[in-house]
C-alpha cells in the first residue's frame, strides 16, 4: 500500500503492508526518533501526537491514517539545533538518562501543556500513566514538566 | 506479508455490503485488531469515515457514537451528564494513549476480560445500536449471552438513560495502571431514606460477568439504615480463574468485602 502521511507538518511518501503498524512505518521512513520498546501499548516509548492526542504507534495499523491527519514526532516539536521549551527543561532538571523514554515522555509533555498549561503534579502523572520510564524514577520528570509550564508561562 | 484488503467505505449501507461477507472485519482503530493474528482475514474495514465519534444527549437519553473513544466518551460525557457512571468507570481503564484509542464499539464487540466498560453499561442498561446481519436496538446484556448477533455486524452506537442516580466503580488493581483482576460496578436509585433500586455486576469472574441478583433483590426497597454489610458479604459468592499473579480464593474473598464497601461508597455519594 501507498500514502502520503503528514508528519511534522510535511506530505512524506510510504510504503507499507496492509497489516504494518505505525511504528514500524516511522522508523522505516527514517523517523527513528520513534522508539520500538514493548509493542503492546505499555510503555509509551512509540508515542507520537495523531492530532495533538498521545497514542501509541505500535498499536495503530498505517492504513488507518489518513492524508489530512496530523502526525507530530518529539522531533516535529523541536530538535538538537532548536531545542523547544520542553526538551530544554528535561535537559536542566536532569530528567533525561538513558533517554529512550525520554521521546515519548516529552510529546506526553507536550499535550498535556497545550491542553493544561498549568498542571498539579497530580496532573503530570495522570498524563504520563502512559509512559514508562526506567532510570529516573520519574521525580526528575514531573520537575521538568513544571519547569517548563512555568517557563512557557513566561514566554507568554 | 498477508493478502488483507483494506475497505474506506464512507455509509453505513456500505459496510452493511461488506459484512456479508464473513472474513471482513470492522476496525474502530481500537487496539484489539493490532494485537491479532490477521492471517486468515481476508479484509478490513476502516471505520473511520462514518461519523460514528459522537456523544449526544436527547431528553433523558444519551448516546454514544461506537467510534468514540475512552477519553471522548469521558470528555463528552462531563458536559452533558457529569456524574453519569460511565466517567468513573472509563478515565482510569487502561492509560492515557491507549484511552485516546480504544472504541466503545470494539470494547463491546471484543469484550476483553478486563473491561472497565460492561460493567458500567450494564447498570445502565444500555442498548446498542446494531447494522449488518442483525439490524435494530438489542438490549446489552442480550447482546453479551447471544452470542450470534455479534457476527458480521457492526455496532453503530449504544443508547443509555441519564436519569438521577448514585453509583460507584472499583477497580481491583496491583498499581494503578494495571488491567483490573475484576470490576465491581454499583448503581442505586434512592429515595430520602432508602434504596429503590440496586443494580451491581462483577466483571472477570469466571463466568465472565456476574449480576448480584441476590443482592440487589435485598437492597431493593431497604431503609439505608438498615444494611447490614455482613448480609451482604455473605451473598457475594463468585469465583475467578486462576490468575498469573494472585490466588482465585482471595479474589472471592476481596469481592464479598469490596462489593459491601462499594455499595455503602455509593450510597454516601447522596
Amino acid at each position: 500500500m501507498e500514502a502520503r502521511l503528514n508528519i511534522n507538518g510535511k506530505a512524506v511518501k510510504v510504503i507499507f503492508t496492509p497489516e504494518e503498524h505505525l511504528l514500524y512505518t516511522l522508523r522505516q521512513n527514517g523517523f527513528n526518533e520513534v522508539k520500538s520498546g514493548c509493542q503492546e501499548g505499555e510503555c509509551g516509548a512509540c508515542l507520537v501526537l495523531l492530532n495533538g492526542k498521545p497514542v501509541n504507534s505500535c498499536l495503530i495499523f498505517t492504513a488507518s491514517i489518513a492524508e489530512e491527519d496530523n502526525l507530530l514526532t518529539v522531533k516535529g516539536i523541536g530538535d538538537l539545533h532548536e531545542p523547544h521549551v520542553i526538551q530544554e527543561a528535561f535537559v536542566d532538571s536532569g530528567a533525561v538518562q538513558c533517554g529512550f523514554c525520554t521521546p515519548g515522555i516529552v510529546l506526553a509533555s507536550y499535550a498535556l501543556l497545550q491542553e493544561n498549561p498549568t498542571p498539579t503534579d497530580t496532573e503530570v502523572k495522570k498524563a504520563m500513566d502512559g509512559n514508562l520510564c526506567r532510570c529516573t524514577g520519574y521525580v526528575k520528570i514531573i520537575e521538568a514538566v513544571q519547569l517548563a509550564a512555568e517557563r512557557l508561562q513566561k514566554k507568554q | 506479508m498477508t493478502n488483507i484488503k483494506w475497505f474506506y467505505p464512507t455509509s453505513l449501507a456500505e459496510v452493511s455490503a461488506l459484512l456479508e461477507r464473513k472474513s471482513i472485519l470492522p476496525h474502530g482503530g481500537g487496539t484489539n485488531l493490532t494485537r491479532r493474528n490477521l492471517a486468515h482475514v481476508e479484509g478490513v474495514i476502516n471505520l473511520a469515515d462514518l461519523g460514528l465519534n459522537y456523544v449526544k444527549k436527547n431528553k433523558a437519553t444519551i448516546e454514544i457514537g461506537s467510534m468514540s473513544s475512552y477519553a471522548d466518551v469521558v470528555a463528552g460525557l462531563r458536559s452533558i451528564s457529569p456524574d453519569n457512571i460511565l466517567i468513573k468507570a472509563l478515565q482510569n481503564a487502561a492509560n492515557t494513549p491507549c484511552r485516546n484509542r480504544i472504541t466503545i464499539g470494539g470494547s463491546i464487540a471484543f469484550v476483553p476480560k478486563w473491561s472497565d466498560l460492561i460493567g458500567a453499561l450494564l447498570v445502565l442498561e444500555a442498548k446498542v445500536v446494531l447494522i449488518g446481519k442483525k439490524t435494530g436496538e438489542f438490549l446489552l446484556s442480550e447482546y453479551l449471552e447471544r452470542r450470534e448477533p455479534q457476527e458480521q455486524t457492526l455496532i453503530c452506537a449504544v443508547k443509555i438513560k441519564d436519569l438521577p442516580y448514585r453509583s460507584y466503580h472499583y477497580r481491583d488493581v496491583k498499581t494503578a495502571n494495571d488491567m483490573p483482576l475484576f470490576t465491581i460496578t454499583v448503581l442505586l436509585e434512592l429515595d430520602a431514606a432508602s434504596i429503590k433500586e440496586a443494580k451491581i455486576y462483577i466483571v472477570g469472574t469466571k463466568e465472565r460477568i456476574t449480576k448480584l441478583t441476590e443482592v440487589e433483590k435485598y437492597l431493593k426497597n431497604k431503609p439505608k439504615a438498615n444494611i447490614d454489610k455482613n448480609f451482604i458479604q455473605e451473598r457475594v459468592n463468585v469465583s475467578f480463574m486462576g490468575k498469573r499473579i494472585t490466588d482465585p480464593e482471595y479474589l472471592s474473598f476481596k469481592a464479598k468485602i469490596e462489593t459491601a464497601r462499594a455499595i455503602f461508597r455509593a450510597m454516601e455519594n447522596d
